[in-house]
């Protein structure tokens, strides 16, 4: 009986010894574990590029903020919500298509950036230079991101975070207005103007460059009309030391397919693949996510895509009121749109993806212009979600025809010196010199001015410019235009001087956080 | 010689009425079985014996003594002898509960001595029906537990138990024959193995299960064996269910509407295409529920043993999905005696079940709205050969259901083993220590293919695809302890103490890829040999450990005076090494007045008080939530020709610092029985207040989080309620009847909500600190503009109109705060989604061979958003449309309902309250009706042959004007949001039941 109990309870005391109950994650590498080698800092930089290819930033939804939003573009989707944030009918804040899921795709690509700049300095390297340049990119990257945010976002109100540490869950950062955001734009890249290479080899071809990093400060500063010091940026790439990287492609096209990429007009350029093919997804935890571009599938003509974008028919307009110098039209509208008649006005031109010219008797056609940069059609018949056409953010073209605009603003600029950087960009596409047909602009700083708004529309409309332009030129803050953008196009007889300039922050931000303003008049 | 003999004859007329003789007889039920081990004791003293396994006995007697004929259960008889001979005896089941043994937590206690909250379910109240989800989902009656399923094969039910505690999810912890279950009794279980469930609500009864118990404990033991000769029982049940259906317009009242809205914004009308579908018709079918069950028991006074099988089939109410299952259980148990001091106790209790699932890969409640009655089923012209609408003609962005359904296949298997083995040493019937080893292994299989094809308009060209994945769940649990019972003159103490050691991994391998070959009939292989492209692969382990240690004293001083304390200590490896344990005490007492000696009433047979206050924890998050990881997932194209590298970086934030929720729970309770145990009353009080939840509250998007809301031990929540049951139970020569019917009222306040937040919006819901969770928050209208004047006169205070661009037969909205605009601004309280009451109710009659049972459940006083009906009253977006639908135009001044107006979402703004609707309903859920045939026609072959009908859900009363008002939307912050929600179908079951 007594041996019984012994046994009992010696073998209760076995187990009421404590077991252990720590367990090993067997899957994930964590954080304090991460962060000590060459690679680990390389790999953390590449990760801050892996935002572009969210649906939040240049995948997708961008292009509905800056080509749609604009005088250029609209939308029709029958998905009303979708088409009501491109015509200013802003009823959700919080709609995630629309407004929140790009806001927090820009601050997720400045939590990455904040991690690689909190974390890198401190790590060893056997050459410091390599340490720079991972750096220089990360701030080059987290600049462009809180471009972005100020100019979809930024007001006079204190609407905007500025966060530079990485966050903790808890963190209420306070809010800033654009100014403030402007300023760390510019200080950010001012670190990567000294941090980056003039150019990279071919393996890490679509890394920020020095020139990339000159070309975004300027744009950064053109927007604050801050014209000589923006003139000062944009001399490197066109006179100065940059200048032997750049030049205009021989061919418009060469920038908009998969088989001229990074090409000598190629400033910046996020680079798209689609070698994870479908279902390859794009969230954060997807394995081979999706690298592709998505844009074709949602702009692509009815019966291809999801058509919810298309263009104004004005731009058609305005390109033919010219000829080329071989008496044809400018090629850039072969380029860059489907509309009825294309198929007369360029040879070899009646193909629309699988499609001929018969569609445009379709009442779901008719009197449409849909939009042609981009697109797919050129190799294939059809469009999806993981085009591998990489976009060319900023080009040379681009450069130049903001480097003549800042020179045209600018007293003591040389108005000769503007005329002939645009003539430089027509020459290109064989059209005629500015004075050929619009002999007013060469004369007179306020008509080239003018003129140069529609030059930019011909040469760049819908590379995700024409919004940031719009506001420069003021045209989103007097009435005379806002009479201009409606005669264009008719999503502006929506909009109110002073309040649609800008997006509201969504509302669960400013729910959450007593730091932040509202923008004005939401 | 002969003058003896002749003495002997004349003795023998006087022994049958002699002074002391033999009584024989058999003591039976009341249908008739012969009841083994009944006590027949002579009142007085302590001779007496016991009846064998037929019933009979034989026991000596003197003459006026009173044999006294008792048996647990059953009502015990006195009869008086008198000089039988003979006297069999009738025993009928008592009406009284109190005699109940009830599981609670490692011990077991007499109903009579509960001093916690505790309900027991029979699972007799379903012996009509067919459980095809978890065992959760029979429980519809109990009071204090919230109950809502879906019907659709292998959906398992949400189930609450007094109210929302947490934000996590309100799974309660299942103990399945002594064993903490991880996964619970899932839809693997078979319910015909159940021999008595009990819910265990507050934190006395809950205590000892500590860190797991916040949402409440279900315990289901399962059957034995009993001592007797085999007993054989089959059942077969079927079940024939159809769904509710939505009352949409045909093609000619579609067009009629379409074309209005296409006028009312001046759209040219659109070219409708050919087709005439019932998509209803289409995608909704009969469904099939077919259980067969059989089991054979049986026991010596040593050992017993419970056998069963089990064949369970579904073939869905809808196009898409069926499922199979198949169980086996065995449950043994055997004991040996040492000597009279020392009984060792050794068994097991195996399940094993093989579950088939063809899951469903559309969602047809919603997809047979947004598809169009123009739109035809098939069309060759269409990639896959369906239709589903084109740009030219009729569009709309549903999916065809049809469609889906035949180009995707989910498939997921579950083999599953799980029991436990036990044994037991019991020293002089004071000391008993158990060691009880649980187990669960569940091998998972998942299959996902996709055929080329399109279900919807717009959608790119996809390859075909095949994923399969194979996972493995492992649980062991390590249960020792150690229980002493003794009683020493009034005062009797239980007293357990033990540990308990719980070990889980999963680990999941899955492939994909795509390019499936397929043969020309259109079969697609079936194997990742057989795909050609792109091949991707990953795997991931989770691992989990809880150590243990409790205890708990019961003390009870003459039937009297009860109390109970229990403490349990608890270490888990979901959380950081510094806040890894947690402690959780109760405390209760009881109080039976009616044993008192002031205490006399011929009406009241017990009554009793009880109170308790413990602290209980949860921590239902995932097992590594507390650290922070680098996201190796990220990739990114560089050079020229390109190359993928790879990025890493923090993607999800992550509270380090995540410790234990706390529940503190009090509770407050009455029992009485009445009328000669025939009224039971029981009332109950709880205050409970859980500090610490664990929440994945939303963080600031600035943070530039991604991957979920990191969990955070911030808000903090409080629960009240009260719950009444009354049964009442008689029985009158050939009829019995009893009557339950129980009602819960529940209120849910926050508290605090964490990072200091004030309230917290989550699309149409508000949930402020001092009010409940999920509020509504709508804006308010006021019917429909039916004149321009009433549009003019729309204004604000300085006069301008409200709402400029109206029209008449545009809705009119309120301008809550007065600005001049209709904004989000202006959303107000509208309602709230929790039941102000809820009730449920359980009739049964019995009259010889026929029993009759009706169940009622029910809820009042909420308010419910109905989604589908929001769905089809927009006509920005081409739908199916109401077919009731009362358009308002110049025609129709005084319609109900606005002008359909194409592409134009004024009247359809989604945060309105126009389809906020009452959503208090009694349905009446069963309606059984029962035969046993008499025994004279069984005779010596079957002991039991029932036959039964029964009706569910035929019967609602309700408002709402959605498919089922008893929708299931687990998620707390929009309980009341019927998104479209599988509703539970309405069934004709009918079957029979044998026992040999």
């Amino acid at each position: 009986m007594k041996k019984l109990l012994t046994i009992l309870i010696s073998v209760h005391l076995i187990f009421f010894s404590s077991c252990e109950v720590d367990v090993m994650n067997p899957n994930d590498l964590e954080v304090r574990a991460f962060w000590k080698t060459e690679i680990d800092a390389r790999s953390g930089v590449n990760a801050i590029y892996n935002m572009f290819y969210k649906p939040g930033t240049y995948n997708r939804w961008i292009w509905f903020r800056y080509d749609l939003t604009s005088d250029e573009g609209f939308s029709s989707s029958p998905w009303l919500e979708l088409a009501d944030w491109t015509r200013f009918n802003y009823n959700n804040y919080n709609f995630w298509e629309g407004n929140a899921w790009t806001y927090r795709d820009s601050y997720e690509a400045i939590y990455r950036a904040n991690q690689a700049l909190f974390y890198i300095p401190q790590i060893e390297f056997a050459d410091e230079n390599e340490k720079n340049k991972l750096l220089g990119q990360a701030y080059f990257l987290r600049a462009l991101h809180y471009y972005n945010v100020a100019l979809l976002w930024g007001s006079e109100n204190a609407s905007l975070a500025i966060v530079l540490e990485p966050s903790n869950p808890g963190d209420t950062p306070p809010g800033n207005n654009v100014t403030a955001v402007w300023e760390q734009v510019e200080k950010d890249l001012a670190n990567s103007i000294t941090m980056l290479p003039g150019e990279w080899g071919s393996e890490d071809k679509g890394r920020a460059t020095k020139g990339a990093a000159y070309a975004l400060r300027a744009k950064a500063r053109m927007q604050q009309h801050k014209w000589d010091e923006a003139a000062e940026d944009l001399e490197w790439l066109v006179e100065g030391d940059g200048a032997q990287y750049y030049d205009l492609a021989g061919n418009f096209k060469d920038n908009f397919t998969h088989f001229t990429e990074n090409n000598i007009e190629s400033v910046f350029e996020i680079q798209f693949s689609d070698v994870n093919k479908a279902p390859a997804g794009d969230g954060d935890f997807d394995i081979d996510p999706n690298l592709g571009l998505n844009r074709g599938q949602f702009f692509a003509p009815p019966g291809i895509g999801w058509t919810d974008g298309e263009a104004n028919s004005w731009i058609v307009d305005e390109y033919k009121k010219e000829l080329d110098l071989d008496g044809g039209y400018d090629i850039r509208l072969r380029e860059s749109f489907f509309y009825e008649g294309m198929d007369d006005d360029f040879p070899n031109n009646d193909r629309i993806y699988r499609f001929g010219m018969d569609v445009w008797n379709q009442n779901n056609y008719q009197n449409r212009v849909f939009i042609r940069k981009y697109a797919t059609d050129y190799y294939r018949d059809f469009d999806d979600y993981h085009s591998p056409i990489n976009v060319r953010l900023i080009r040379y073209a681009d450069v130049l025809l903001m480097y003549a605009e800042c020179i045209a603003n600018m007293p003591g600029g040389d108005l000769a010196e503007a005329v002939a950087l645009v003539n430089r960009v027509r020459a290109r596409v064989d059209m005629p010199d500015l004075g050929a047909n619009y002999p007013a602009s060469v004369v007179s700083k306020d008509a080239f001015l003018k003129r140069l708004q529609m030059e930019r529309a011909l040469e760049l409309n819908f590379e995700g410019h024409r919004w940031a332009d719009v506001k420069r030129w003021g045209l989103v803050d007097s009435q005379e235009g806002l009479v201009e953008l409606r005669s264009r196009d008719a999503s502006f007889n929506n909009f109110e001087i002073g309040k649609h300039r800008v997006m509201p922050i969504p509302s669960s931000e400013i729910n959450n956080n007593p730091g932040l303003t509202q923008n004005p008049n939401y | 010689m002969k003058n003896t003999l002749l003495l002997m004859l004349l003795m023998i007329p006087f022994s049958i009425f002699a002074q002391t003789g033999i009584v024989t007889g058999r003591v039976v039920d009341s249908s008739n079985m012969p009841i083994p081990g009944v006590n027949v004791v002579i009142q007085g003293t302590a001779e007496g014996v016991i009846t064998d396994l037929d019933g009979n006995y034989s026991v000596n007697v003197e003459n006026e003594q009173v044999l006294v004929f008792s048996f647990i259960g059953m009502e015990t008889q006195s009869i008086q002898y008198i000089g039988q001979i003979e006297l069999n005896v009738v025993l009928f089941e008592t009406l009284s509960s109190l005699d109940e043994v009830v599981v609670i937590g490692y011990q077991t206690v007499r109903k009579a001595d509960l001093t916690g909250a505790v309900s027991i379910f029979n699972p007799d109240d379903m012996k009509s029906a067919v459980v095809t989800g978890g065992v959760a989902d029979a429980l519809v009656n109990i009071p204090g537990v919230f109950v809502r399923t879906e019907g659709k094969p292998g959906a398992e039910g949400t189930i609450e138990i007094r109210g929302t505690k947490s934000f996590g999810s309100s799974q309660p912890l299942y103990v399945i024959d002594g064993i903490a279950v991880e996964g619970g009794a899932n839809r693997d279980f078979n319910f015909n193995d159940v021999e008595s469930v009990q819910v265990l609500k507050d934190a006395s009864a809950a205590a000892i299960y500590g860190s797991r118990a916040a949402n409440g404990v279900i315990i289901i033991t399962t059957k034995k064996g009993s001592e007797g000769p085999m007993k054989i029982e089959i059942s077969s049940k079927t079940s024939l269910q159809t769904l509710p259906r939505y009352n949409l317009t045909n093609r000619e009242e579609w067009i009629s509407l379409n074309d209005m809205a296409h006028v009312n914004n001046g759209f040219p009308l659109a070219n409708h295409s050919d087709g005439d579908t019932d998509w209803q018709d289409e995608t909704f079918k009969t469904g099939v529920v077919q259980d067969y069950n059989i089991s054979f028991s049986g026991g010596s006074n040593s050992g017993n043993y419970f056998m069963s099988a089990n064949y369970q089939t579904n073939s869905g109410t809808t196009i898409g999905t069926e499922s199979t299952r198949m169980t086996l259980r065995s449950n043994t148990s055997a004991k040996k005696e040492f000597g009279n001091a020392v009984v060792l106790t050794v068994g097991e209790n195996i399940a094993v079940s093989n579950y088939r699932i063809d899951e469903l890969d559309t969602n047809p409640i919603i997809d047979v709205y947004r598809m169009l009655p123009t739109i035809s089923v098939y069309n060759e012209n269409n990639p896959g050969g369906y239709g589903y609408g084109d740009g030219s003609q009729d569009v709309t962005f549903g999916t065809n259901p049809v469609a889906k359904e035949a180009l995707t296949t989910t498939e997921n298997q579950n083999l599953r083993v799980r029991g436990n083995v036990f044994t037991e040493l019991a020293v002089y019937d004071k000391i008993r220590y158990k060691f009880n080893l649980g187990f669960e292994t569940s091998s998972d299989e998942h299959m996902f293919l996709r055929k080329v094809g399109n279900w919807s308009y717009n959608q790119p060209i996809d390859p075909s695809s095949l994923t399969k994945n194979k996972a493995r769940f492992n649980s062991m649990v390590y249960d020792n302890t150690l229980e002493y019972n003794d009683k020493i003159g009034a005062h009797s103490i239980n007293a357990v103490v033990g540990t308990s050691f719980m070990d889980i991994s999963y680990e999941q391998l899955w492939g994909t890829k795509n390019d499936v070959m397929s043969l020309s009939d259109g079969t697609y292989y079936e194997q990742l040999n057989a795909a050609q492209g792109d091949p991707r692969t990953g795997g991931f382990r989770d691992l989990e450990k809880l150590f243990s240690v409790f205890g708990r004293v019961n003390y009870n001083y003459a039937d009297r005076y009860l109390m109970s304390f229990t403490i349990r200590r608890d270490a888990s490896s979901k959380f950081g090494p510094d806040n890894r344990n947690g402690l959780f005490p109760s405390i209760s007492g009881a109080w039976r007045i009616s044993n008192e000696r002031f205490f006399n009433s011929s009406v009241i047979n017990d009554l009793k008080v009880r109170a308790n206050y413990g602290v209980l924890g949860s921590s239902n998050i995932g097992v590594w939530d507390w650290i922070a990881f680098i996201n190796s997932f990220p990739q990114a194209v560089f050079g020229n020709p390109e190359n993928i590298e790879i990025g890493q970086t923090q993607v999800r934030l992550v509270n380090t610092d995540l410790r234990w929720e706390e529940l503190h729970q009090m509770n407050i309770g009455l029992d009485l029985t009445m009328l000669r145990n025939r009224l039971d009353l029981s009332l109950e009080y709880f205050n409970s207040e859980t500090q610490d939840v664990l929440t994945g509250m939303q963080i600031l998007m600035s943070t530039g989080n991604s991957g979920g809301n990191p969990n955070v031990n911030a808000a903090s929540l409080k629960n009240t309620g009260i719950e009444a049951s009354i049964t009442w139970r008689d029985r009158k020569g050939d009829w019995g009847y009893s009557i339950n019917t129980n009602i819960t009222s529940l209120k849910n306040e926050i508290l605090e909500l964490g990072y200091d937040r004030e309230f917290f919006t989550q699309w149409n819901t508000r949930s402020y600190v001092g009010e409940p969770i999920g509020e509504w928050y709508l804006i308010e209208t006021d019917g429909l503009f039916r004149s321009m004047e009433q549009v003019f006169a729309h204004v604000d205070q300085n006069g301008n109109m409200i709402q400029p661009n109206a029209q008449p037969g545009d809705i009119r909205y309120v301008d809550a705060n007065e600005d001049g605009v209709i904004t989000d601004a202006d959303r107000v309280h509208s309602g709230s989604p929790w039941p102000k009451l809820q009730l449920g109710a359980n009739a049964s009659v019995q009259w010889k061979g026929i029993d009759l049972q009706v169940q009622l459940a029910g809820a009042f006083g909420h308010k419910v958003f109905n989604g589908p009906r929001s769905g089809f009253d927009r006509f920005d977006d081409n739908s199916n449309y109401r077919a009731d639908y009362d358009a308002w135009s110049p025609d129709n001044p005084n319609a109900k309902d606005p002008r359909p107006i194409y592409q134009d979402s004024r009247n359809t703004r989604g945060d309105q309250d126009r389809w906020l609707e009452d959503g208090s309903y009694l349905r009446v859920k069963q309606m059984a009706l029962g035969y046993s045939l008499p025994s004279s026609m069984l005779g010596e072959v079957a002991d039991q042959v029932r036959l039964f009908i029964n009706a569910q859900n035929l019967i609602t009363i309700t408002g709402y004007t959605g498919l089922d008002p008893e929708f299931r939307n687990s998620s707390i912050w929009e309980r009341g949001f019927d998104y479209g929600a599988f509703p539970n179908p309405k069934a004709f079951s009918f079957g029979a039941q044998i026992t040999f």
